[in-house]
Order: C-alpha cells, then sequence, then structure tokens
C-alpha cells in the first residue's frame, strides 16, 4: 500500500512533466492548430495540479472557462483566420535564436532568485472543499470585485460584438 | 528524493512563464502570440494557487485564481475579435506586416 502523500507527489511529477511537455508544443510547433491543441493539454495538466493542491473549484473553473471555452474560441480564431495549408503563414521567425538564449538567461535568473531567497511560509493543513469558501469570500469581502467583474464580462460582451461584426451598409440592411 | 513543497510548484510556475515569453517573443502569428499570454497567466495563476495551499493558507488565493481565470477568458475575447477585425481588414494576422492603425 503506497502512502498518500508519495502517490500526490509521483501525480505532481507525472503532470508537471505534462505541462512543460505541452507548454513546449505550444511554444515550438509549426502548426498553429496543434499549438492550440497543445494549450488544451496545458490547461487539463494545470487543473490536475490545482487539484492536487486541493483547490477543487479552481481546478473546475478552469476546465470548463479554459478548456471548455477559450481553447475553442482560438481554434475559431486560428480557423477564421488562417490559411491552413499554407505553413509559412504559422511559421516561427528566425529570432528563436535570439529568444532562447534570453529565455534560458531569464529562467536561471528566476531559478536563482528563488533558491537564495528564503521562504518564509509553514505548511498548512489542507481545509477541506473549497467552493462554499469562495462563495462566502465573493460575497462577503470581495464583493467589489466581483461586481466589477461582472461589469467587466458585460462591457467585454458588447465590446466584442461590435468589433468582430462585418460592417453593414446601409442600403444592405434596408434590403 | 524531497516531498513536493511550494518550491516545485514555483520552478514548474517559472518554467511555464519562460515558455510563454519565449512564445511572444518567436511568434508572427497575431493568435501564436495570444497563446503565449495564456501560457504566462497560467503560470501566475499556478503561483497563486501554490502559495494559497503550501504557503500562507487561507482561501484568498483561490478567490484570486478565479478572478483571474474570468479577467484571461474576458481578455481573449476582446483580442481575438481584434484580431479578426485586423483580418477582416488587411487579409493578414502577422503581427510584423499589421504596423499602421489606419488606412
Amino acid at each position: 500500500m503506497m502512502e498518500s502523500a508519495e502517490l500526490k507527489d509521483i501525480l505532481f511529477y507525472v503532470f508537471a512533466f505534462l505541462t512543460v511537455g505541452f507548454a513546449g508544443m505550444v511554444t515550438f510547433h509549426q502548426s498553429l492548430v496543434h499549438a492550440a491543441l497543445g494549450l488544451m493539454g496545458t490547461l487539463v495538466s494545470v487543473a490536475c495540479l490545482y487539484a492536487l493542491l486541493d483547490a477543487d473549484f479552481v481546478a473546475v473553473t478552469q476546465v470548463v472557462v479554459y478548456v471548455g471555452g477559450v481553447v475553442i474560441l482560438f481554434l475559431f480564431g486560428v480557423f477564421l483566420t488562417e490559411r491552413i495549408k499554407e505553413v509559412k503563414a504559422t511559421n516561427l521567425s528566425m529570432n528563436i535564436y535570439l529568444a532562447m538564449p534570453v529565455g534560458l538567461v531569464l529562467l536561471s535568473v528566476i531559478l536563482f532568485g528563488l533558491l537564495i531567497s528564503p521562504i518564509p511560509f509553514a505548511q498548512v493543513e489542507a481545509s477541506g472543499p473549497t467552493t462554499s469558501g469562495i462563495g462566502d469570500a465573493f460575497l462577503g469581502h470581495y464583493l467589489l470585485p466581483f461586481e466589477l467583474l461582472s461589469g467587466v464580462l458585460l462591457a467585454v460582451l458588447l465590446g466584442a460584438l461590435l468589433m468582430a461584426r462585418r460592417e453593414v451598409k446601409p442600403e444592405e440592411r434596408c434590403k | 528524493m524531497t516531498p513536493v513543497g511550494l518550491t516545485h510548484y514555483l520552478v514548474l510556475g517559472a518554467i511555464l512563464f519562460v515558455f510563454g515569453l519565449i512564445n511572444l517573443a518567436t511568434r508572427k502569428n497575431a493568435i501564436g502570440v495570444l497563446l503565449g499570454v495564456e501560457l504566462i497567466l497560467n503560470a501566475a495563476n499556478l503561483n497563486i494557487v501554490a502559495f494559497s495551499r503550501l504557503g500562507i493558507g487561507g482561501i484568498e488565493g483561490n478567490v484570486f485564481a478565479v478572478t483571474v481565470i474570468a479577467l484571461a477568458a474576458a481578455e481573449t475575447v476582446v483580442a481575438l475579435a481584434i484580431v479578426l477585425a485586423i483580418f477582416h481588414h488587411y487579409r493578414t494576422v502577422d503581427v510584423g506586416k499589421v504596423s499602421s492603425m489606419r488606412d
């Protein structure tokens, strides 16, 4: 019988490797459709990591909003704008040879900062399901951000509709 | 092997962030650039949730994460609408070629 903590560690490494692999696919794959599908894999793996972190509501929100909504939107965007057969249009540009060293330097700087900085927090115990707590927080202490968020969503709905629709000439409208 | 702690998640978040940044720097296609933005937002979100669970505790990290997810979805919708409008106008989504805001 395996210890629960040990199993969680193994699962973390599995999902971490999946996340990094799919993220590499997003970044380095030539085809945009494959990159969007790689983003889907990344988001699902990160949702699994949220579940490992006992953030059940966030995990489910990630799957519903990101995987169900945003990735589908991306795929529609790719299909609507891209001549998929033309690899050249989706190609990475030449400055990948400049971007890779810069990215590696940045990564090593971040990791170095992580190593030398003390982490002053103690491990806290899991507090069970989080959904009711998130609901209480949103309708209590964080009510103003919550309402602002709904206002933003309404503005986004109208703004996106206004920007993405085709222009209709007045004479066409009369027909 | 040390047990998985906060540092492991932070390292993973850093790797995701750098992947997103390389994507931002190298993609020519505007939708490809947006994919990089999503990677960066997910890296930040993973850090927030990891700090919330393995760090200071409490529910606030989850609240922030849900807020970030909602705002990221909104951002994607607006950006894709702009990309579609640009495509209708210029017939291309190459960010190197679209260089003026008016005709």
